[in-house]
């Protein structure tokens, strides 16, 4: 457990302020190298668990521990060199370009208020737009830019940050099939090859089964599962989680995914 | 730096020279340019009288209309970026409306001394009437602050206005109390204006701006990691209710003392950092912050020098001009934001 990069013990989430918590008791860990992708209906907790995993909300009860540390002990530099995020919100940016924005990702490596961009923090940009397949946007306007082509921006700002943990909130909402695929396709590289690991959430079922190397999922219960893809198709636990969606979708989607691994 | 950026840099500064300069020139009395230089640097004059009016009035006013210019510009980008919302500034916002109430109550209940104009006032209750408009300011903001979280742009504008409409009748409730004869200084006060300030009064004004502008050039980069929203800047390692304080004292500090020496003065705040994105195309804040400097200073003399109407015996309320300036650009701004949506 204490090599894990995070874990959590006995976390319970929500908004105090609710007075009920939306999952409690949770004990999750998260090792380097390995892609993890959140399910489950809307409203289930997703977003909120996502944030307080990675500090910008505070644990109902319990606590998170990261690289060996206690998340809200971490000093919000230390904090922000561990883990980046791409969240759902919409960023204004005015005339800032493609460029100045991700290399806002290098924000906690800069020290002091004057700091100028050192050559290690253009090398880091740099091969964070190459990761994205943006380079060629650089010099663009940010304002100019699609939904698709700005969620990418966000992404490559999250990757120059340099974290060992990068969480992103539904990363491939509003944007098309192909650049799901690409995005998905991403977060494995950057998970497999780097010594990051990656949680996303996302409601792209077919996709998260087959990239990632685990699954947590969270149903309007509260209660949160954790299975390899594989384990996860020949377990209940998706029908429990997602009651209202169409049935014989999701089992024709089981099968199918089932076949191939018969086949493979 | 690009080509552009240089050029634009050069551009303002000879603005800047020249605006200063024609503050200097213009005036009810008429001084030939020779004799304006030559009191600057002490060689006799033909007419001695005119070195008083030169160092007396003249000097201060530029530097005023500078310190202002640069403070409101300032203030206003903060305020723009804090709020993400593109039509805030203290005007706007009712921070100098609290600034304005708070000068009121210091001048009517702690001195009596609301004189024939406010420029008889000594060093020590400057400092006062500065602190008390900073403070006056500042609680507004706390105010608009708490009740901005989760408000949509627009909701935002008009709790600045309510606060404003609250403010404006507390000042309306001390002033009816108030001697008439203070009343009336009080509504010239309210007009704004750069030339009541005096080379006394200056001394006190300069660090009270200075002091914060270094402050806010400082946070230059926390300003531009806040440009991706609170969220963002926070895993970014900004520590952004530290930040946010931070802002809240500077522009407090900054608009307050302004509104104090100067009379509320509107838009130059909200047109300026507008100016500054839109010459520069940028949104990066070690060059917007400076950018914004430099135009304040240009407009708020361009602004006192219409306000004066050289080669006549009038004067214009100087916040009928930024008026005039300032408000179709922020017309402009709103249509171009109208036609994205």
């Amino acid at each position: 457990m204490s090599s894990a990069l995070l874990h959590t013990q006995n976390l319970t989430i929500g908004h105090p302020k609710d007075g009920h918590p939306l999952a409690r008791n949770l004990n999750l860990s998260i090792e380097r190298g390995q892609l993890i992708c959140l399910l489950g209906p809307n409203g289930a907790g997703k977003s909120t668990l996502l944030r307080t995993l990675n500090g910008l909300q505070k644990p109902f009860a319990g606590a998170v521990w990261l690289d060996g540390q206690l998340l809200s002990k971490l000093d919000p530099t230390q904090r922000a060199k561990l883990v980046a995020v791409v969240l759902t919100e919409r960023v204004q940016m005015g005339w800032a370009t493609v460029q100045e924005v991700v290399t806002l990702g290098r924000f906690p490596h800069q020290a002091g208020w004057h700091a100028r961009p050192t050559p290690t923090d253009h090398a880091m940009v740099a091969s964070a737009l190459q990761a994205v397949h943006i380079e060629k946007l650089a010099t663009r306007y940010f304002q100019e830019l699609s939904d698709g082509e700005r969620q990418k921006v966000m992404i490559a700002r999250a990757i120059a940050q340099q974290p060992s943990l990068l969480i992103m909130d539904e990363p491939t909402a509003f944007v098309d099939w192909l650049r799901r695929l690409e995005i998905m396709q991403l977060a494995q590289r950057l998970a497999h090859d780097c010594t990051c690991a990656v949680l996303m959430s996302t409601h792209d079922l077919e996709l998260a089964l087959r990239f990632a190397d685990w699954v947590w999922l969270l149903d309007e219960d509260g209660q949160l599962s954790v299975h390899t893809p594989l384990q996860l198709v020949d377990s209940n636990d998706l029908q429990r989680a997602f009651p209202s969606s169409v049935p014989e979708e999701l089992t024709r989607l089981l099968a199918h995914i089932g076949m191939n691994r018969n086949a493979g | 730096m690009n080509k552009r950026t240089q050029l634009l840099w050069i551009l303002l500064a000879i603005a800047l020279l020249f605006a200063f300069s024609a503050v200097l020139l213009f005036g009810s009395v008429r001084i030939p340019p020779g004799q304006i230089w030559q009191a600057i640097w002490g060689q006799p004059l033909t007419d001695e009288k005119w070195r008083v009016i030169v160092w007396q009035i003249r000097l201060p006013r530029a530097i005023t209309a500078v310190l202002a210019g640069t403070a409101l510009g300032v203030s206003g980008l903060q305020m723009q970026t804090l709020f993400r919302n593109a039509l805030a500034d203290p005007f706007v916002l009712g921070i100098n409306a609290g600034a304005s109430f708070g000068v009121a109550l210091f001048v009517l209940a702690v001195s009596g001394a609301f004189g024939a104009q406010l420029g008889a006032l000594t060093w020590g209750s400057s400092l006062g009437m500065a602190i008390a408009a900073a403070i006056g300011g500042g609680l507004v903001l706390l105010v608009v602050l708490a009740l901005s979280q989760r408000l949509s742009p627009v909701t935002l504008l008009l709790i600045g206005l309510m606060v404003s409409y609250i403010t404006g009748a507390g000042v309306s409730i001390l002033l009816h109390f108030a001697m008439p004869e203070r009343t009336q200084a009080y509504i010239n006060w309210s007009f704004g204006n750069f030339g009541g300030v005096t080379t006394r009064q200056l001394q006190v004004m300069t660090p009270l701006v200075v002091l914060p502008l270094v402050g806010s050039l400082r946070l230059a980069k926390p300003l531009n990691a806040l440009l991706l929203g609170q969220d963002y800047a926070q895993t970014l390692g900004v520590p952004v209710q530290r930040l946010r304080r931070e802002l809240v004292v500077l522009t407090a500090l900054l608009s307050g003392t302004i509104t104090a020496f100067c009379g509320p003065i509107g838009f130059v705040g909200l047109a300026v950092p507008h100016i500054a994105r839109n010459l520069f195309r940028t949104a990066d804040h070690t060059l917007l912050l400076p950018a914004c400097c430099l135009i304040g200073a240009i407009l708020a003399l361009v602004a006192d020098i219409i306000a004066q109407l050289p080669a006549s015996q009038y004067t214009l309320p100087l916040n009928a001009v930024t008026a005039l300036i300032g408000a179709p650009i922020v017309l402009s701004v709103l249509l171009k934001l109208g036609i994205r949506e």
